[in-house]
């Protein structure tokens, strides 16, 4: 009678286990550690000093009320009508300088928002300033 | 006479491992090159969220703006007059070499405006060149 042999095993060079451990450490930390956070810039500019009130007429003033109401010039903007009234405006002097003036309580995300329509309209010169 | 074949042995062979490591390897790749690792911020801050701004990348320093108002430089909570010196000192240092010193502002989107534009003038007092407020994608975290 004559059995059979089961073919000898080949004996690894390492062994897989502490070779995932690792591994698996490895990717905990990279999963953990990595931001993919896609971050944008603004640029920001604050006027200096007070506000230019009425001395430059040249400036362009969006102002933002607590409420969310936008007003340019002191005329009510309806929402998504800042862009447009600034780019009629801004097609007669392409320089003009925007002034954008939020009250003291509104939230930056507002503000933001409001800054993001300033530059959809191609203002050249954005500035920040108190109302 | 012949055997059965003899069942596989769990034991001590690892052979079944290898299509898991081989998954474990390819989402390890996929961090490395993905992901950028950053440090961990002192404080939460919820950016804003903005539709268009450009992205630029470049040496630049951070500085963060908690709701409550507190600050941090390269995520070192800081004073305001601290963090203050601090850049008067970065920018004398950079201007000995002839450069302008560019910073990020990463504001919770939550502040007041005044606390904005106070902090804003103030970093501007220090001297530094640019200032870029720091939002996130609008298709992003909402």
């Amino acid at each position: 009678m004559e059995i059979e042999a089961p073919p000898p095993r080949r004996r690894a060079l390492i062994s897989l286990t502490p070779l995932i451990d690792v591994v698996f450490i490895l990717l905990v930390f990279f999963m953990l550690a990595s931001s993919f956070l896609d971050w944008r810039l603004l640029p920001l500019h604050a006027a200096s000093g007070k506000a230019p009130a009425t001395a430059e007429q040249t400036v362009l003033r969006v102002q933002i009320a607590a409420d969310g109401a936008i007003r340019l010039e002191g005329r009510t903007m309806a929402p998504g009508g800042l862009t447009r009234a600034l780019v009629a405006r801004l097609a007669e002097a392409p320089e003009r300088a925007v002034v954008v003036q939020p009250e003291g309580d509104v939230p930056l995300q507002r503000l933001v928002a409001v800054l993001d329509q300033v530059r959809a309209a191609g203002a050249s010169q954005v500035t920040l300033a108190e109302d | 006479m012949q055997l059965p074949p003899m069942p596989p042995r769990r034991g001590d062979d690892e052979s079944h491992l290898i299509p898991l490591i081989n998954i474990v390897f390819l989402l390890l790749i996929f961090f490395l090159l993905a992901g950028a690792i950053t440090r961990p911020d002192p404080f939460a801050v919820k950016a804003p969220v903005s539709e268009r701004n450009e992205t630029r990348a470049g040496e630049a320093r951070l500085v963060l703006l908690h709701r409550d108002g507190r600050l941090a430089l390269d995520g070192e909570p800081l004073e305001r007059q601290a963090l203050m010196t601090h850049l008067v000192r970065a920018v004398e240092a950079a201007g000995e070499e002839g450069e302008g010193i560019t910073l990020y502002l990463r504001a919770d989107r939550r502040v007041s405006s005044a606390r904005l534009l106070a902090l804003t003038r103030q970093l501007q007092e220090t001297g530094v060149a640019r200032i870029f407020l720091q939002t996130l994608d609008g298709g992003g975290a909402p």
